[in-house]
């Protein structure tokens, strides 16, 4: 039962108020009077030590709620929360309600049983009885109104005549992205949807607000039900079940735990520890050594102002709102360039949140009620921060925040005028703020800012993922110590290793400015050679390839140095759909891939690999107990030839624009290699039937991901052109442990000399053979083991884009002709055991 | 160099000196609050005063600490968090020392500063505490930089103190029980930021 600490300035206050909700609580609550202090001359006042005991009095792992009367009743009990400890701390959250009526809606709830946030969200609520009573409107009031909205969206969902459940099995659940994609699917369509979550057992929502999602908090494994009602019911109802069957084509690996930092020793809660080092995590490698600049983020300070022209409040709101929105539409070209369209795709979650209807039914109702402008924005902004602050514990939400505070600063600056946000550095620093938002980390002058720490931040956020593609050094979760630190203390940065020294010695700064300047020789090298050809020291040419997920991606990996696409996975193009693509639609993608690499530059195209990890919802394989060994890639395509033939044909007819090669995946067995070239033959027939023109040489191959193709190789090769090793696969299936199951994930790597030893023996054979073989798993842009890779014969890598230039700059060291190589490859070849083999890389 | 022993007379004289203005402080208090400052802190460091022979053994850090426990459990109003956090932040700063240094000085001051800040999120200008606090913490830091001796940096401080305490007179509270008097609350000293003088003052006066 969650426990009630009443806590005032004065004892008899705290003590009947404490027995007015006893009765409420029908005496069942667990409920501790803190009030006065003890001195009998002067008892008036508020003492932490007593709150603290109050709160162990009644503390379960339930948690404890907290009300306050006024002044320091709340410092007092801030204090007292300081000597929990850590875990008990968690479960203590003090409550802003009403103090009469807060404690006796809180304690009867409690009595009943309710849990933490249900009971805050009624005490929140619990004056609104009397002001209504009163006929006061206080919407300006936090949470008011909300009870009812749920009571509207919770009737109307009920009635509706389409409902349906889903699991999502993605591993970040309902965050921004996918929040994002339906927000769009059901806006401006002719009807209405609501979620909740039942898992969490939430209210229904109204799926056209991207907070409302939020705030449902749905983790992965979580189940909601969507309610259609209205003309388009039928038609929304599909595309949302594509999504969340599919699970919005996101990976579903389970998340990984989120294991509580250890926290350095120290004596408070925002204590340096002694060694001035702090540690967190590494979001960008890199090191950095200069003066530290702080800064925060906070939503600027808008004082509360009345007006008497609420339609010129709101027509002044209008116009802010689509200037912001111009403006992130700017932020977001500008980095597209910059960091990629992926990442540049945050900035439309931002635009969303900008048209918010639940947050603009509110910032509405307070201008209307004469409330300016920025404060009305700023005050409902607030509200929706608090809601999500109080969704605990969960680091994805907490990146909203951030994102919010962002697109609402930017609001308020078209609406004052006045410049908030932008940080203005000229001067080399290392930038230490409490969170860093994704406008503020696409904005920065990556010249001056040799650094980014940060006290909080998850690796999953959005300003991460831009902090990345800067290249800038950064860390995150350096905790609150990071704001001790004085201004342009010189301080050194491992960003490899998530350390933030803040006393460094001469002999660690010299070590560092080491580092750091081979690494920086190494970054602009690898980056001004990004587009040379692939060569080595001894001047061999190494092609080095992309891999890319779809058609637009290949500008950009053309622009990273790729000289040309290794592996183009086409179930992308599959996913997030109702339907199979048309043979006409695959061919207008592929063709587009082949015109955007030219005649010469490579483009292998895998054909449809699902199963495994990758569900697409209208390909209905059954419920296998064990997927990855079950129907996936070629093994699915071959029991569906309609549909595989499409396929193939449109490739055959896109190999007319350009160097497109065909790549079947997961193949085990001759025989299946076989039917499948017997298929594209048949699609060559039926072409030249119709006089449709294709490459007639065009270039077939095999992904090899399973070891009996390794084993019968002899076999597979004089069928095709070419062999690619998926590493990722291949090594699963050669260990037989499954590379997302955490507990023997490890087993997976590799390094395991079994894995390298298939790998060097399907080198050699394609070799041998006289056959292309290239690989396109992780392994293929991991610089360590590329010499090993080398040394066994191989000449042919595709890798993600990111990783291409320095694998080129690396490439150029090394002489594929030495004898240490060839000893290397020996020595790897013959280790026991994985970290034998990492001891001779190293 | 402050030693222990003159960071023990610096904690009986802030007693002494905090009983004698007990009703002044009270009566600052009075014109804008509850009128209760002079109690607390009396209160609060008379309970110090009697602890003060039990610290024979204790270095420098766990002194300051055992005060702050003591101000925290007694004071009562929002002074008690506040110079509670501060004695408990300079203390752990200090932790282990048996003598402080000009540098200790600063950094100690600067600690319990910022504790003071972050409790009661005020700033310069709101008519608190913070008002003395924040000038005195940056004196000091400014002074031992430049190579001035403790004693001169303490004596400057008291300088700082007492036109951080003037200056509180003309300003609105914007924190505290004197922020709901709003206007009213212009043309009055601060109590807070007296008593933080005095007790700055007193450190001064114990290392000479
Ligand atoms: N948030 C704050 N930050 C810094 N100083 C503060 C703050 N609030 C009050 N003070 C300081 O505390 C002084 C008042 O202390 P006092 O012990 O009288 O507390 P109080 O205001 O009576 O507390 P209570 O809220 O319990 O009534 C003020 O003069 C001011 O200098
Ligand atoms: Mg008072």
């Amino acid at each position: 039962m969650v426990g009630i600490v009443i806590v005032s300035h004065s004892k008899p206050l705290a003590e009947s108020l404490r027995d007015l909700a006893l009765e409420m609580g029908q005496n069942k609550a667990r409920i501790a009077a803190a009030g006065g202090v003890d001195d009998p001359d002067n008892p008036v006042g508020t003492d932490a030590m007593k709150i603290l005991e109050a709160i162990q009095e009644v503390y379960s792992d339930d948690g404890v709620l907290v009300f306050m009367d006024m002044g320091s009743a709340i410092m007092s009990a801030e204090m007292a929360l300081e000597f929990l400890d850590e875990t008990q701390r968690e479960n203590v959250k003090l409550c802003g309600a009403s103090f009469v009526e807060g404690v006796v809606a809180a304690t009867a709830l409690a009595a009943s049983g309710a849990e933490m946030d249900e009971i805050i969200r009624e005490a929140k609520l619990a004056l609104k009885g009397k002001t209504a009573q009163l006929g006061e409107d206080d919407s300006d009031d936090e949470g008011t109104g909300t009870a009812e909205e749920a009571r509207e969206s919770n009737e109307t969902a009920g009635n509706a005549d389409i409902k349906e459940e889903y699991t999502l099995r993605n591993t970040m659940g309902l965050h921004a992205r996918p929040a994002a994609k339906v927000v769009q699917t059901v806006t401006g369509r002719d009807a209405e949807v609501f979620i909740r979550n039942i898992t969490r057992e939430s209210d229904f929502v109204s799926a056209k607000s991207m907070n409302s999602l939020i705030s449902l908090n749905v983790q992965q494994n979580d189940t909601v039900q969507v309610a259609y009602t209205g003309t388009e019911a039928e038609a929304l109802q599909e595309l949302i079940s594509e999504m969340m069957k599919s699970n919005f084509g996101e990976s579903t690996a389970p998340a990984p735990k989120r294991t509580k930092k250890a926290s350095p020793k120290k004596d408070s809660r925002s204590g340096m520890p002694d060694d001035g080092v702090l540690k967190g995590i590494s979001i960008s490698p890199g090191f950095a050594i200069a003066p530290v600049k702080q800064y925060s983020v906070t939503l600027p300070d808008i004082e509360e102002e009345k007006q008497d022209n609420p339609e010129m409040e709101l027509s002044l709101l209008r116009d802010a709102l689509a200037e912001a929105e111009k403006e992130i539409e700017e932020v977001k070209q500008k980095s597209s360039n910059e960091i990629g369209e992926v990442e540049a795709a945050i900035f439309d979650a931002q635009i969303l949140l900008l048209k918010d209807p639940e947050l603009l039914k509110k910032v509405d109702a307070r201008i209307a009620e004469g409330l300016t402008a920025p404060y009305a924005w700023r005050s409902s902004l607030d509200d929706v921060i608090e809601m999500y602050e109080q969704i605990t514990g969960d680091s994805i939400i907490s990146t909203r925040v951030i994102d919010l505070i962002d697109v609402g600063t930017r609001v308020l600056e078209k609406l004052t005028g006045e410049n908030f946000s932008d940080i203005d550095i000229n001067e080399p620093c290392i930038l230490c703020m409490n969170e860093i938002s994704p406008s503020d980390a696409a904005s920065l002058n990556t010249e001056s800012v040799l650094g980014i720490c940060c006290e909080k931040g998850s690796d999953v956020s959005h300003s991460a993922i831009i902090a990345r593609s800067l290249g800038i050094p950064t860390v995150f979760n350096l905790g609150p110590a990071l704001s001790e630190i004085k201004e342009d203390t010189e301080v050194v940065l491992n960003a490899e290793t998530g350390e933030l020294f803040t006393k460094p010695d001469d002999t660690l700064k010299q070590q560092i400015a080491k580092e750091r300047a081979h690494w920086l020789e190494v970054k602009e090298k690898a980056h001004d050679g990004r587009k040379e050809q692939g060569i080595t020291a001894n001047g061999e040419r190494i092609e080095v390839l992309a891999n890319v997920g779809d058609e637009h991606e290949i500008n950009q990996v053309l622009d990273l140095g790729a000289e040309g696409v290794g592996l183009f996975r086409s179930e992308f193009l599959f996913m997030e759909r109702t339907e199979a693509p048309n043979e006409d639609e695959q061919f207008k993608a592929y063709k587009s891939a082949a015109q955007s690499l030219g005649k010469k530059k490579p483009l292998v195209i895998r054909t449809l690999d699902v199963g495994g990890d990758k569900p697409v919802s209208y390909i209905s394989i059954g419920e296998e107990e064990n997927p990855f060994l079950g129907q996936r890639g070629i093994r699915y395509c071959l029991s569906e030839p309609e549909m595989f033939k499409e396929q193939l044909r449109a490739l055959l007819r896109a190999s007319a624009f350009g160097n497109l090669q065909i790549m079947f995946p997961m193949i085990a067995t001759a025989g299946e290699l076989r039917k499948a070239l017997n298929l594209l033959e048949e699609c060559r027939a039926e072409l030249d039937e119709k006089g449709l023109k294709y490459n007639e040489k065009i270039k077939t191959g095999i992904m090899i991901e399973v070891p009996s193709a390794v084993e019968t190789l002899d076999t597979l090769l004089p069928l095709i052109d070419f062999v690619s090793i998926g590493t990722n696969d291949l090594s699963q299936y050669m260990m037989a442990a499954d590379r997302t199951n955490p507990s023997v994930g490890p087993l997976t790597s590799y390094y395991q000399p079994a894995v390298l030893r298939v790998i060097e023996r399907t080198i050699r054979m394609a070799n041998e053979a006289g056959k292309e073989v290239s690989m396109c798993g992780e392994m293929a842009r991991d610089v360590k083991v590329m010499p090993v890779l080398l040394a066994f014969g191989l000449r042919k890598f595709s890798m993600s884009a990111a990783g291409i230039p320095e694998f080129k700059y690396r490439l150029k060291k090394i002489d594929t002709e030495s004898s240490g190589l060839g000893e290397l490859a020996a020595n790897v070849l013959s280790a026991r055991s994985p970290e034998e083999v990492k001891e001779y890389l190293s | 160099m402050i030693t222990k022993q003159q960071v023990l007379d610096w904690l009986r004289k802030s007693s002494d000196v905090l009983e004698e203005n007990r009703q002044y402080l009270t009566k600052l208090d009075t014109a804008i609050g509850d009128a209760d400052h002079g109690n607390n802190m009396y209160r609060g460091f008379n309970k110090v005063k009697s602890q003060l022979d039990d610290h024979a053994d204790k270095d420098i850090g766990a002194i300051l600490k055992a005060v702050a426990m003591t101000l925290i459990s007694t004071v009562g109003g929002a002074s008690g968090p506040l110079y509670g956090t501060f004695f408990l932040q300079a203390g752990t700063k200090m932790a282990g020392k048996a003598e402080l240094d000009g540098d200790s000085l600063a950094v100690m001051f600067r600690a319990g500063v910022d504790g003071v800040k972050m409790r009661g999120k005020a700033q310069p200008g709101d008519k608190t505490m913070i008002d003395v606090l924040e000038p005195v913490a940056q004196a000091i830091e400014n002074d031992i930089k430049e190579g001035k001796s403790v004693s001169d940096t303490l004596h400057h401080a008291v300088e700082v103190a007492e036109k951080g305490v003037a200056d509180t007179i003309p300003l609105i509270a914007k924190k505290g029980r004197a922020s709901y008097l709003g206007e009213r609350s212009k043309d009055h000293q601060d109590p807070g930021a007296t008593s933080s003088m005095m007790i700055i003052k007193a450190l001064s006066e114990s290392v000479g």
